[in-house]
């Protein structure tokens, strides 16, 4: 059977919810899983690395490393992890793509896939739970 | 026998950012006779253009080698590591029960060409562990250089690989032979990096590859006007 793939969608300034973010991903990997990470662009990068220069360095290297999630991305995925700051506010930047998914989930085809979201804690909790939804995930995939 | 795979015959793909042959499948270049030689199972030339790179993603069970032939590379992965790479440096990286890792061409105003190694591991679920060493350019002069290896095979640095195969570098001017003896039962691919040398007689150039079984002993010696740099892997 072929591998369950987990798509992990994730925004960051200061790249601590990165961190996570990537432990989720390695947890995936660790259960056997495929994995796409993907981040929520900022629309206008130099305008937020204005407004947060303490986060500039980290800013600047996630603009360049990361591109935002696909309707490709979401197509192939068995499942999808969102991991957000917990005090973040939507940003109107994030439209497009929050558009994009709602009009992926009308067309019913995100049916079948399991998402999840990262719940805060510490870089372990975020790899097991990475582990147990690609557990999950080659399961329901077993099973379809 | 000795079984030469020429540059030209390589997969090939051109990305803009990437300009990459593979010498062995890899991505969307597949060659079902060409999925690996023994546990080396991909070798790739890649020119990364200033400023660009690879984003995150993962490698599971691989023992994954950078040699960097020009330039630098930024290297980032998910155990916290972070380390620029250049030329006469090696990067091994385990990956093991799984890593995620980034890699850009640390300049913003040149090219840097890297050779990706990858290398099958002895046994799985590994712990993920990364490694760099510097060495002197003198070190691979003349010699072979070992630099990947199994625990204890050298008082040399080198980076630990968990394989039982030997990855060596080395560079030969004209008329300029290193020997190496394969033991019984081992095989060895032999890789240009740079220039002209001959393997035991046969021209070889940059981008070709060998693949030697059931020899005893591998002479290569520098030939053309500059001689040639290459890589050994003496594999099980």
């Amino acid at each position: 059977m072929s591998q369950p793939i987990v798509l992990v969608i994730f925004y960051s300034r200061s790249g601590a919810t990165e961190k996570l973010a990537l432990a989720a991903g390695v947890g995936a990997v660790q259960e056997r899983a495929l994995i796409r990470l993907r981040r929520l662009p900022d629309l206008n990068p130099q305008r937020v690395i204005e407004q947060f220069p303490e986060s500039r360095e980290a800013l600047v290297r996630m603009h360049k490393e990361y591109v935002p999630p696909a309707e490709t991305d979401l197509l192939a995925a068995d499942a999808i992890i969102f991991a957000m700051p917990h005090d973040l506010k939507t940003s109107e930047d994030w439209k497009p793509h929050l558009d994009m998914l709602t009009r992926v989930r009308a067309e019913g085809r995100l049916e079948g896939k399991l998402v999840a979201a990262l719940s805060p804690g510490t870089v372990e909790e975020a790899t097991a739970q990475g582990r147990k939804v690609a557990a999950m995930a080659r399961e329901v995939k077993k099973q379809n | 026998m000795i079984r030469i795979r020429r540059s030209e015959e390589r997969g090939h793909s051109e990305h803009g950012w990437l300009n990459a042959h593979q010498t062995f499948s890899f991505g969307n270049y597949q060659n079902p006779e060409y999925m690996g030689f023994r546990v080396l199972r991909v070798l790739n030339d890649d020119r990364i253009a200033p400023g660009k790179g690879f984003g995150p993603h993962a490698h599971r069970d691989m023992e994954i080698i950078t040699y960097v032939v020009e330039g630098h590379v930024l290297h980032r992965d998910s155990t916290g590591e972070q380390h620029i790479v250049g030329p006469n440096e090696i990067q091994t990286m385990s990956a093991g029960s799984g890593i995620i890792h980034s890699e850009f061409n640390a300049s913003d105003s040149d090219l840097a060409r890297v050779l990706q190694i990858w290398i099958e591991p002895a046994s799985e679920d590994l712990k993920p562990s990364y490694q760099q060493i510097a060495f002197a350019p003198e070190e691979k002069k003349g010699r072979l250089r070992l630099l990947a290896a199994p625990e204890g095979s050298s008082a040399e640095p080198l980076t630990i690989i968990n394989q039982d195969a030997r990855f060596f570098a080395a560079e030969v001017a004209p008329e300029q032979r290193v020997v190496h003896s394969l033991a019984a039962e081992r095989h060895a691919w032999i890789h240009v990096v740079k220039g002209h040398v001959s393997l035991n007689g046969q021209s070889m150039k940059e981008g070709d590859g060998a693949g030697i079984s059931g020899e005893r002993e591998l002479s290569v010696s520098g030939t053309g006007p500059g001689g040639g740099e290459i890589l050994l892997f003496d594999l099980p």
